[in-house]
Parts: C-alpha cells; sequence; structure tokens
C-alpha cells in the first residue's frame, strides 16, 4: 500500500511539473477545450455522474453527490492520452497529461459533508510553426499557448428531506493562460518580432447542486453554475531579436466571464446494472468576449449516456466479479467557433473499471476513451484521441471522534 | 492473494504513465495552425521621404594627410590647394637656369573638358596644422597658367626666375647666425593653386601623401630646379638639377551656404555632416506597439567623386535647424555602424538604419533627424555628394521601414 502511494504521488507529481505537450489545436480557441468529467468513474460512463450517485467517490462538479458512510473522502486523478492530428498540412501526434482533480470531504453530521474540490475547467496547449513569405523574405511564424481555468469549490452537502440532497458552494475561479507568437527571418539582417501576453485571473462564482434519489429505482441530479467574471492582471511582452522591447504589467478593464452552466442526469437501476443519461448547456452566447480573443463563443452542449454493471461477488467467484465494469457514449460542443464559423464537436466512446481494496472502502478507477473531434474542412483540424483516466478515492476515520469510530 | 495482485498491476500501470510522461511526443510544424488563424502580429510597409534636410560645413581644419589635392569648385565647395617645397641642399656657387614644379594630375569631373587652375608663388611660411586663412594669404607673384587634362604627361608649373629670389633668401639666411634653424627650415616655397574661372570644375592632384609610383599614377609634387655649379675643388662650371619634394601640403575648403543645401554631403574629413529628417508620424504608435524588422534609407549618388568611402555611422539626434551642432558632443557621437549597400548601376546606396528607426518610432529621439558621417572622416578629405530635398521627388532620400505591429 505504502508503495502504492508513493509510486502514485511521485507519478502525479511528474504529471503536474511536466509540460504536457500539444494536446490540441482545437484548445487555441477561447479560453482552451472544456474538460467534462467529474471524476474517473464518470469519464468511463460517458462523462455521466449527477444520475449515478456514489457513496465513495467525490463528484467534482456536484457536492450534492457527496453521501455514505461517515468517513473522510479524498480522492484524486490524472489523466494522459495519445493524439493524433490531421489537417492540409499533413498529420503529427502528440501526448498530453495532467491532473484531472483533487478533492476531499469531511463528514460533519449525519450524512452531511464539507468539503473542496479542485479541477480544471478548461485546458489549453498547442503550438505549431508555418513558414511565410513576406518582402523581407522567407520567415517562420511560431505560435504557442499554454494554461486554461481551474475552478474550485468549497461545498457543503447535506440532506434536505428524504432522498434528497443538496449541494451549496462557493465557486472561485482561477486561471492562467500565456499566448506567443514570433517570426523570425531567415535573413539574419532582419529583426524577428514577437509578442507574449501572460493572464493571470482570479474571480468568484456560486453553485448549486441537487440529487434525487430513490435506491434501487430513480435518480435525478441536477446542477447549476452560476455565471462568474474573473480579473485579470495581463504582462505584454513584446520583443525584437530576443531583447523586450517592451514588458507592461496592467489590470485590464476587461474581464474574462464565465457563463451560465445548467447540467441535469438522470438514472435507474436494473437489476445489478445502472444506466443513465446526462445533458449539460452553458450559455457561452451571453458572454462577453475579451478583445484580445478573436474567436465567436457560442452555446455549448454535452449529451452523454452511460452504463455500469457491478456483478455480485461471493467467496469462490472468479476474481474479475470484484470489479465494477462501465461504458459509455458522449458527444461534447466547443464553445468557441473559428474562423470557419463551425463549432466543432467532440464524439466519443469510453469504458472503465473500478477495483476495490481496502476492504471495499477505497476504489481505483480507471476509464479509457476514444475520441474524434473536429472535421478537416468544416474545422481546419480533425483530431483523434485515445486516453486514459484513473482516479483514487480513498476514505479514512480522520476528523471521526473516536466514540463514533467504536 | 488479490491485494499483491491488485498492487502489482497498479505498480505496473503507474510505472507505465510514468514512462509515457517522460517520453511525450511534442508534434512540430505546422499542423493545426489554420486553427488559429489569427495573427497577433501584422507585417506593415511604409515608404517616407525626407521632409528636410542639409549638410553642415565648417571652416575646414589643415587636413594634411590627404592623398590628393583638389582644386576648384564642386557642389557649392570651393577647394584651393598649398604646396610647399624646402630649400635643397646647394653647392659652393650656383646659378639658376630654369626651374618648374610637377604635379601629376589624377583627373577631374565637372562640364568643362578642360579645366583650368592658376599657381601663384606666395612668400609664405607655415607650419602643418596652421589653421589658414585663405583671405590673408598675401599677393603672391602669378605664374604660369596651369592645366590641361588632355595633356599626357603631368602638369607643369614654370616659376623662374622667383625660385632664384628664393635660394638666394635661403642661402642668405643661411649665412646669418642670427637666425634659428627653425627658422630657416620652415621657409619654404610656397605654391598657392587657386580654381580657374569654369564653374562647377574639380581638379584633382596627388599630393605628398600619394605614393610615388609613376606606373600606378601616383606622383608626389616635385620642384625641379636646372643650375649650373661650380665644382668647390676644381673651379670647373657644370649643369645640375635638384629635385625637391613637396615637404608639406594642405587643400583649403569653402562652402557656399546656399549651394550647399542643394546637396548633401559627406566626408571632407570633419568638415562635412549630412543630417535627414524623417517624418514618421505616418506609423500608428498609439494603437499599436511596434517593431522595426528593417528599416532602409536610400539616397542617390550626385556626382562621381572619387575616392568611393560610404557613410558608416549614423546619429540620432534633435535638430531644430537654427542649433549650431557641436560634433565633439559625445551625446552626438553616439554612432549606429550600419550596414551599407551600393547599386552601382542605379547609384543608389542603402542604408540599414533599423536600430535608429526604432528609437525614433519608440519615441527615444525626438523629431526623426538623422546624421549621416563618412566612415573616413577621421583621416581623408573625400566628398560624396547626394540628391536632397530639393531635387525631384524620385531621387530625394526615402526611408522604406518594415514593422510589425501589434494592437495595444
Amino acid at each position: 500500500m505504502i508503495r502504492l502511494i508513493i509510486i502514485t504521488t511521485l507519478v502525479l507529481a511528474i504529471a503536474c511539473i511536466t509540460p504536457a505537450w500539444c494536446d490540441s489545436a482545437l484548445s487555441s480557441l477561447g479560453y482552451g477545450l472544456p474538460q467534462p468529467a467529474a471524476n474517473a468513474r464518470s469519464a468511463g460512463m460517458g462523462m455521466v455522474s449527477l444520475g449515478m450517485p456514489d457513496t465513495l467517490g467525490l463528484n467534482l462538479l456536484s457536492p450534492a453527490s457527496w453521501s455514505g458512510s461517515a468517513t473522510t473522502r479524498f480522492g484524486f486523478g490524472g489523466n494522459f492520452s495519445s493524439m493524433y492530428l490531421e489537417d492540409v498540412f499533413g498529420g503529427d501526434a502528440s501526448d498530453q497529461a495532467g491532473l484531472t482533480g483533487i478533492g476531499m470531504a469531511i463528514p460533519i453530521g449525519k450524512d452531511r459533508f464539507v468539503g473542496f474540490t479542485v479541477s480544471p475547467y478548461t485546458r489549453m496547449q498547442y503550438e505549431w510553426e508555418v513558414r511565410s513569405s513576406t518582402d523581407l523574405g522567407a520567415s517562420t511564424i511560431g505560435q504557442h499557448g499554454i494554461g486554461g481555468f481551474s475552478q474550485i469549490m468549497a461545498a457543503l452537502s447535506t440532506p434536505v428531506w428524504d432522498g434528497v440532497r443538496l449541494g451549496l458552494a462557493v465557486r472561485p475561479i482561477i486561471g492562467k493562460v500565456d499566448r506567443h507568437w514570433r517570426e523570425k527571418y531567415d535573413d539574419t539582417a532582419v529583426k524577428s518580432a514577437g509578442v507574449s501576453v501572460s493572464d493571470r485571473f482570479q474571480g468568484i462564482g456560486w453553485a448549486l447542486s441537487c440529487q434525487w434519489n430513490q435506491p434501487e429505482a430513480w435518480t435525478v441530479g441536477m446542477s447549476l453554475f452560476g455565471p462568474t467574471s474573473a480579473g485579470i492582471e495581463r504582462q505584454t511582452v513584446i520583443f525584437s531579436d530576443g531583447y523586450a522591447q517592451y514588458d507592461q504589467k496592467e489590470e485590464p478593464s476587461e474581464r474574462y466571464d464565465l457563463p451560465w452552466d445548467f447540467t441535469i442526469g438522470i438514472g435507474r437501476w436494473i437489476g445489478r446494472h445502472r444506466t443513465g443519461f446526462e445533458a449539460q448547456w452553458q450559455g457561452w452566447d451571453g458572454v462577453e468576449k475579451p478583445a484580445v480573443l478573436t474567436d465567436d463563443f457560442t452555446d455549448a452542449l454535452r449529451l452523454g449516456v452511460g452504463w455500469e454493471w457491478a456483478p455480485e461477488y461471493r467467496p469462490l467467484d472468479p476474481l474479475w466479479r470484484i470489479f465494477t465494469f462501465r461504458g459509455g457514449l458522449y458527444t461534447q460542443d466547443h464553445y468557441a467557433v473559428n474562423v470557419t464559423g463551425h463549432q466543432a464537436r467532440r464524439i466519443a466512446l469510453t469504458g472503465g473499471i473500478s477495483i476495490p481494496y481496502y476492504t471495499g472502502k477505497s476504489r481505483i478507477d480507471i476509464a479509457i476513451e476514444i475520441g474524434w473531434m473536429g472535421d478537416k474542412d468544416l474545422d481546419k483540424i480533425a483530431e483523434r484521441t485515445i486516453g486514459f483516466t484513473f482516479g483514487f478515492n480513498h476514505s479514512e476515520k480522520w476528523f471521526v471522534g473516536r466514540r463514533k469510530r467504536n | 492473494m488479490y491485494k499483491q495482485t491488485v498492487n502489482i498491476f497498479l505498480s505496473t500501470f503507474l510505472i507505465s504513465v510514468l514512462f509515457f510522461f517522460l517520453g511525450c511526443a511534442e508534434p512540430d510544424g505546422p499542423v493545426g495552425s489554420q486553427v488559429g488563424q489569427n495573427r497577433d502580429g501584422e507585417v506593415m510597409t511604409v515608404e517616407i521621404y525626407a521632409d528636410e534636410d542639409t549638410s553642415l560645413a565648417f571652416p575646414p581644419p589643415n587636413t594634411s594627410r590627404s592623398i590628393h589635392l583638389y582644386v576648384g569648385s564642386i557642389d557649392g565647395v570651393t577647394s584651393r590647394a598649398l604646396v610647399k617645397f624646402k630649400c635643397p641642399a646647394l653647392p659652393f656657387e650656383w646659378s639658376v637656369d630654369s626651374s618648374y614644379v610637377e604635379l601629376a594630375y589624377l583627373g577631374g569631373i565637372g562640364e568643362t573638358i578642360n579645366p583650368t587652375v592658376g599657381v601663384t608663388q606666395l612668400s609664405h611660411i607655415w607650419m602643418e596644422l596652421d589653421t589658414i586663412d585663405i583671405d590673408a594669404l598675401p599677393d603672391g607673384e602669378e605664374l604660369s597658367v596651369f592645366a590641361n587634362p588632355s595633356r599626357e604627361d603631368s602638369g607643369k608649373v614654370r616659376i623662374y626666375p622667383s625660385v632664384v629670389d628664393w635660394m638666394r633668401m635661403i642661402d642668405s639666411l643661411r649665412s646669418d647666425t642670427t637666425l634659428s634653424d627653425t627658422a630657416i627650415i620652415d621657409s619654404g616655397l610656397t605654391i598657392f593653386l587657386e580654381p580657374g574661372p569654369s564653374n562647377e570644375c574639380l581638379v584633382d592632384f596627388c599630393s605628398r601623401s600619394a605614393y610615388d609610383d609613376t606606373t600606378t599614377g601616383g606622383s608626389k609634387p616635385r620642384l625641379f630646379v636646372y643650375i649650373t655649379a661650380r665644382d668647390s675643388a676644381n673651379g670647373e662650371l657644370h649643369p645640375d638639377t635638384l629635385e625637391v619634394v613637396a615637404s608639406d601640403d594642405l587643400f583649403l575648403l569653402e562652402y557656399d551656404t546656399t549651394a550647399v543645401n542643394d546637396n548633401l554631403t559627406i566626408g571632407s574629413g570633419v568638415s562635412y555632416r549630412t543630417f535627414v529628417r524623417f517624418d514618421c508620424d505616418t506609423i500608428d504608435t498609439t494603437n499599436y506597439h511596434i517593431v522595426v524588422n528593417q528599416a532602409t534609407m536610400t539616397i542617390h549618388r550626385k556626382r562621381t567623386v572619387e575616392p568611393w568611402y560610404i557613410t558608416r555611422s549614423l546619429i540620432p539626434f534633435t535638430f531644430t535647424g537654427d542649433t549650431v551642432i557641436d560634433f565633439r558632443d559625445t551625446e552626438l557621437m553616439k554612432r549606429f555602424n550600419v550596414i551599407t549597400a551600393v547599386d552601382t548601376s542605379l547609384n543608389d546606396i542603402g542604408i540599414i538604419v533599423s536600430n535608429v528607426a526604432a528609437d525614433w518610432l519608440q519615441g527615444k529621439d525626438a523629431n526623426g533627424w538623422l546624421g549621416m558621417l563618412s566612415g573616413t572622416e577621421d583621416i581623408n578629405i573625400d566628398r560624396i555628394s547626394f540628391h536632397s530635398t530639393s531635387g525631384p521627388v524620385e531621387l530625394c532620400p526615402k526611408l522604406t521601414v518594415h514593422y510589425t505591429r501589434f494592437p495595444r
């Protein structure tokens, strides 16, 4: 167990500090690609989570789902994927890795929890170079961007009446986006020019979630994120031939706005199988786009269906019956459109497995996703992805009084 | 058993993930570039013709290290020359039969094919590095008019019998013990070369600094004195030739202020500097950050004056047009080394001035004046003239700026 924790910590630490190389050209649009996974469990079920109660893992996006035994829950996860990009210039491959979230919930009463989660809201990383020709001769234009938004939930999860739970959260938003552009000429007598714009954001919003759960039957969940406005601290560096010609920090009057975000999910037990459906709508049309961005925003929709099967395990049963199996399908729109005016869409097949440990008090989730996003003609890029998401969901009797433990 | 199986599986899985992270593939090339076609920087080109210009010349110092002696007027500048010969060693008894000064003709430009130079002998004692006031030179005896460039031989000036008087004076000075050796040594025969009546005509002779090689066209000014000398041993008379190479020379410059402004001139040692002003207000630095990729100033050569020394340094500065510029000011002596390119077929000279233009556009230098200095200004006398803003628009100095702009 200790070895497992050490290796896991090491892997995640490296994942956090290792630069995740270009993951998607489409992440250059807007604030980056939306990251929909509530945790590794939902990543294996077509991103469905609200209609699928979980008494062990933490739903990073819906505190109302935190329910179960009075133990402290702690979870974190990461993902890595390999992508193949294809456009009119040909094809290229990239790998991506990163942390998908971390959270902790502490019981404070009968079936009541307080906790926090940190998860990515968008992620951006792209890089390309093109050759160009101007009056000054041949040149190479390079663009590179990295960053994204992260959201924090500081939440209270509580039952309000029979079968119904409510989650109330303060939702701070933090983020960082760095964009670089440079043109370098083959003629050494011609000076290169470039600009780097680094934005740091912070803002605060709210989140409301609720879940109605009829054991062994239906579950309906809903989450609502209010619009959030993030202030910006911007550093602009204009450089020529590697020397900074202009370097200025400022707080522009414009703000980065995040839209209304509404998600509804419904799930149903069928024997030992559970199925669910989820729909998420983000109202990006109502967001005032920052002047620094040239893309247009439009409402985005995510639809997903998922399935989970937990075979009952009895002594002498085959070992695989310990595991839980998952599958799903989802489709998600990008909220930013490029020069063609087309809204790129991701379609993905998912699968997953859960491995319980610690006498069933904890769980490791592993999910796999095979996805397609974009069209070579309509979106100027087609991306194919295969990726893995993993999550650790651990529970301990931390912060629980000795009398309750006994 | 289950626990061990799970642990082994998970450890293997995580270690594989670790190696995956360390071996992440990085894309390169243009794939994906069409998604983000929003170009952050926009490359612009602007051509700016000079607004104002002037050349300034100063009272010239003695410049005695030139290989040229220029005499004549061109582009509003008048040149005159002085050549000095020290007295040769004289025999016990002597008489002068004839003498002449020989100057090697290097060429000339101008509107006439027969430039003329007037020669005056001066009884003038002068030292190297003296400041010569042309108007204060005493009148000398006018000698034969020199100079026809169609002659195949060197130009010659016959100055007998004045050489006799000069040599007699030297001889008597030697016997006068009250005179210092310095006075005797410096008592030279001075030839003053003045332009002839033709305007816009420049004649070029070799100076005493020239290579003394007639096969390559170089030949220092020489004084030839044909004498009859008496042998002190036996008293016999015999002819002899005294050959004296010039010991010192100068050429002096005057300028016509009005005419100078029609030409942009650099060169002539420290005497000429040219200033050109460009109005860069056409470039919007209010709404954009500007990076100058390359700025090239094009100037068009006016005269083919040898040698072809091209500007090597530029000075950006503030100039009101009425300010007298002290060129020794250390601030103004800040120079940018530039790259020049001469298009001989078009007589254009291109000077890459990217650093200077960048300073203008960023507001570091005040009002867009640019000063040009000759690359040989510490050494030699040479002059190149360019078309100014007084001439045709297509020939006036032009600044072409290629820059990248970023919205503010």
